[in-house]
């Protein structure tokens, strides 16, 4: 007898999970239109925020934050630095902004784009903790993939021949030995660097040793290059992005535990915070526009967007937040609320990891389930079921809605269907 | 219960001789494919194509667990259930539960042995070619189609030993959903936080086994 | 000596979806004897022997086998009962040495040589597997295995199915002889009734709508009489089953059959009552076939 309602829970349960994340996944493919992201930026030209929104069907907005309306092409007009291909094709270039002249190239050299997203923080996609380090000088045109790797051992850098697939002793020694001599404190906590040999310039990895001093290691034929940089150690380093742009001004974004975010300096390893006020690593996508004049930072999510305008100094001079309309409020998501009691996900959304997400419940889902219940109390009386002996199925689908119902339907009940004795 | 293994092996060794053919050619498959990979590539490129651009060399593995569990359930439950011999196993001098639990422990002990042997054949094959920490990550990328395997012997018994067509129908159905839940992404190491609730879905698919039986034991509508 | 019937059956309902299948089925069978289950097919006598064997739970009523309900059998009782089912049902993937093995282990009275004395008629080698048996071979490698459990209560769902006569006879004058020795109980059904004539004691005579007729074999035989009635007796329609007459059929040549549970002047009186001449009234031998269908009826 308990066996059967633990029989019957386990798949009333199974159906429900099933249930919560295919239905509402069918329902939105069915019905649900595509609705592009909120894009939001500085314009140096109206010195006003622009964005464009979407509202699905094509239903674009192009607007400065104080409401002023405009077309697609006026809203690239407005931004000279991020569509200075298209202003040079209209014969718009070069541009005066704040009394200086900027042609494409001019542009070009000056533009740099540093993004960090929600995944690339290094706690949250996989990697396997093996890496290659260049050759930083290899004295030829282009970068190659060196016949090592590395791995931080508990008590050594340790090289392995990838040919043979094993230790490399004297590179191993030779670059244990350099960190050592830099005062390094095994084990290692962080391991960064662009591990690709798509880029200008090498500038190795970053380490952050087991007392959270940074050191930047490169690698010269098969000489350790070592500095042992000023970045304090109680900064709470989470994560390093490193970007070799060809201006050499800056390696790249240094993020923290307590989400701020830093952009490194190229030279003396210095640390220039970026704004961070209501900046979630482990939510927004984060992207650093370092325009000739008015660089603009930009983070958020599918909620929201906040673009801060900076001055040269990368000091915040502007900021401006926007609630991304997404599809609530549509026919769609309404109905969509009504029958589905919560939205279960099993996906990677912004993280390189799966994840389970659920969504809701929203309050018209109470609605749902009480007809729910409804459906369920119809279904006993037809069948002539008195409802104290469907205890179990009322339960599931006032706490399961349309779900419960579906597992209802699905399952052989919980009790027994026949009533016949023994002896 | 010695006397349900005997049985279970003199049903299920040709099957089982067959499989383990099967498995053993795929894991020398496995193992050839990937040295010819080191052979024509160089390794470097390889370890970045593994790490960074998430190329999965052992891909090949993905749904022998999966077919090796519904194997092993069909190979195990079909001949109880034509012509209903099922019923001579149910007046066996032995409790429904028990005996139910045997067959499905004898069965799900036979899959582990196969899907054991495919993560030894995964680590060596790794091990032998790439650094130590690229087993680890294989055997973890590996393990939600493990769990894939387990969930269609368990779908598997569920459905063949449930009496009606409909809950049949059902059974199949919630078992390809868990099933599809083991699927559901294609990078590496993709599950490793939600390994736990996924082989928690798929153990809800074992006491159902239990009362499939009850209800082909009573004849039940 | 009987403390308890060996099957007891009472107030048994049980339904398909709206269809009644049973309703109030009552009878019981006391230990040692062997008894034929005869119906037409459709009566329920598959539901019945399922109900028994322990794979229906029946929807009302009481059904008791050694004491214990049929549906909830303890290990105990299960292993002093044996099953044939229909189609000689076995583990065709084992051996004739293998399933010797395998079912020895379940039985503490196992008696290994009535096995073999029973299986080494045909001649066929340990190692054979019953997979590649005649159904016939079949039948008697289940039929070794059921006698060498040496249970108290036998029940056989249709044994005769697809055996030719050899076999059945075989089979069959085997069944009596074991279960008359070991004086065990033996519930049996078949589509082949004259057999049942060499085999049981008792019959269970089951037809849709009306009362189970329990009887010992020779006192149906007995009691229950045809009589043929010369062409042209009747003139109007024929009495209707169940009457004071069991049943009265018109053969296709017009003579008329006859069947009740009475006497020649009771009968000829019931005739002339329902306006039928019972002049030229002749009594007529029967088998337990012509029996069982005259008890039934044709349709």
């Amino acid at each position: 007898m308990t066996s059967r309602l633990l029989s019957w829970l386990c798949l009333a349960f199974l159906t429900v999970v099933l249930a919560a994340i295919l239905l509402p996944a069918i329902y939105a493919m069915a019905f649900a239109p595509r609705v592009a992201p909120t894009h939001l930026f500085y314009s140096a030209v109206k010195q006003d925020f622009v964005y464009r929104e979407h509202r699905g069907n094509h239903d674009f907005t192009y607007a400065t934050a104080s409401g002023e309306h405009f077309d697609r092409k006026a809203f690239e007009m407005s931004l000279p630095f991020i569509y200075y291909k298209n202003m040079e094709l209209w014969g718009l270039l070069p541009i005066e902004i704040d009394g200086q002249s900027f042609d494409m190239q001019a542009i070009r050299d000056a533009r740099q784009v540093f993004e960090l997203k929600a995944r690339e923080v290094a706690d949250r996609h996989p990697s396997v903790p093996v890496h290659a380090l260049l050759d930083s000088d290899p004295g030829k045109a282009g970068l190659s993939f060196p016949e090592d790797v590395f791995r931080m051992k508990p008590d050594r850098m340790e090289f392995l021949d990838v040919d043979e697939n094993r230790v490399d002793p004297a590179l191993t020694d030779r670059f244990t030995e350099a960190l050592a001599a830099e005062r390094f404190a095994f084990p290692a906590r962080l391991v960064a660097g662009k591990q690709t040999i798509l880029k200008p310039f090498d500038e190795g990895v970053f380490l952050v040793d087991a007392e959270g001093a940074v050191f930047h290691v490169k690698r010269v034929g098969d000489d350790p290059v070592i500095v042992r940089t000023p970045i304090p150690t109680d900064l709470g380093i989470r994560s390093i992005k490193v970007q070799e742009n060809r201006q050499r001004i800056y390696l790249g974004l240094v993020l923290t535990v307590d989400n701020r975010l830093f952009l490194l300096q190229s030279d003396g390893y210095g640390l220039v915070e970026l704004p961070s006020s209501g900046y979630d690593a482990d939510r927004m996508d984060y992207k650093l526009l370092l325009n000739p004049v008015h660089p603009t930072a930009v983070f958020g999510d599918g909620g929201t967007v906040t673009a801060v305008a900076l001055n040269e100094d990368l000091l915040p001079i502007a900021a401006y937040s926007r609630a991304v309309p997404g599809t609530t409020g549509m026919i769609h998501a309404r109905i969509s609320k009504l029958l589905f009691p919560v939205t279960l996900s099993l996906g990677t959304g912004n993280s390189g990891y799966l994840g389970w997400t659920v969504s809701g419940p929203a309050p018209l889902a109470f609605l749902g389930n009480l007809l729910a219940v409804g459906v369920v109390l119809l279904f006993g009386r037809r069948r002539r079921i008195a409802p104290q002996q469907m205890i179990p199925q009322l339960a599931l689908a006032a706490i399961a809605g349309l779900y419960g119902v579906l597992a209802i339907a699905l399952l052989p009940g919980p009790g027994p269907a026949t009533g016949a004795t023994g002896g | 219960m010695r006397a349900i293994a005997f049985k279970e092996w003199l049903k299920l060794r040709s099957w089982l001789g067959f499989m383990l053919a099967a498995h053993l050619v795929f894991a020398a498959w496995l193992y050839l494919s990937i040295r010819h990979q080191f052979r024509f590539e160089h390794a470097e490129m390889i370890y970045y194509q593994a790490n960074h651009i998430g190329r999965i060399f052992y891909d090949d593995l993905r749904y022998i667990p999966l077919l090796t569990g519904a194997l092993i359930g069909a190979a195990q439950f079909l001949p109880e259930l034509l012509r209903g011999r099922l019923r001579l196993s149910l007046h066996l001098p032995m409790g429904l539960a028990p005996l139910v639990l045997a067959h499905l422990g004898i069965g799900l002990e036979a899959l582990l042995v196969f899907l054991a042997l495919d993560l030894a054949a995964l680590a060596i094959t790794i091990g032998s070619f790439f650094p130590a920490a690229f087993i680890g990550s294989a055997l973890l990328t590996a393990a939600p189609w493990i769990l894939a395997g387990i969930a269609a012997y368990f779908g598997v018994a569920l459905t063949l030993l449930e009496p009606r067509r409909r809950y049949q129908a059902a059974n199949l159905a919630l078992s390809a959903g868990v099933v599809w839940l083991c699927h559901r992404s294609g990078q590496y190491q993709a599950y490793d936080l939600v390994l736990g609730g996924v082989a928690g879905l798929v153990l809800l698919l074992a006491p159902a086994s239990l009362q499939a039986a009850h209800r082909f034991r009573n004849g039940e509508p | 000596m009987t403390l308890q019937p060996a099957i007891e059956v009472d107030g048994l309902v049980h339904h398909y979806g709206a269809h009644r299948i049973h309703d109030g089925l009552s009878f019981s069978v006391a230990p040692g004897r062997i008894l034929g289950l005869l119906g037409k097919n459709g009566v329920g006598k598959t539901t019945l022997i399922k109900i028994l064997m322990g794979f229906l739970t029946p929807d009302a009523g009481r059904c008791r086998v050694l004491g214990a309900p049929s549906h909830a059998l303890p290990a105990e009782t299960k292993r002093q009962i044996g099953l044939v089912f229909e189609g000689h049902l076995a583990y065709d993937f084992m051996s004739i040495e293998e399933i010797e093995r395998f079912t020895a282990q379940w039985y503490p009275k196992w008696r290994r040589d009535v096995f073999y004395d029973l299986v080494d008629r045909l001649q066929l080698p340990g190692t054979h597997r019953i997979r590649n048996m005649s159904e016939g071979q079949r039948s008697q490698v289940v039929l070794g295995l059921v006698m060498a459990q040496d249970p108290d209560l036998l029940i056989l769902d249709d044994y005769t199915m697809g055996l030719d006569a050899g076999y059945r006879r075989l089979f069959l004058d085997y069944l009596v002889q074991c279960a008359r020795e070991g004086n065990k109980t033996v519930f049996v059904t078949s589509h082949v009734v004259q057999d049942m004539e060499r085999l049981v004691d008792d019959v269970i005579l089951i037809r849709r709508g009306a009362r189970v007729l329990q009887s010992s074999l020779p006192g149906f035989l007995s009691s229950f009489r045809r009589y043929e009635l010369p062409p042209g007796a009747a003139r109007g329609a024929l009495p209707p089953p169940d009457g004071a007459l069991h049943r009265v059929e018109m053969e296709a040549d017009g003579r008329l059959e006859v069947f009740a549970f009475k006497d020649q002047p009771e009968v000829e009186a019931a005739l002339r009552e329902a306006g039928i001449d019972p002049t030229g009234i002749t009594p007529q031998q029967m088998s337990l076939e012509d029996a069982f269908v005259g008890y039934t009826g044709k349709y």
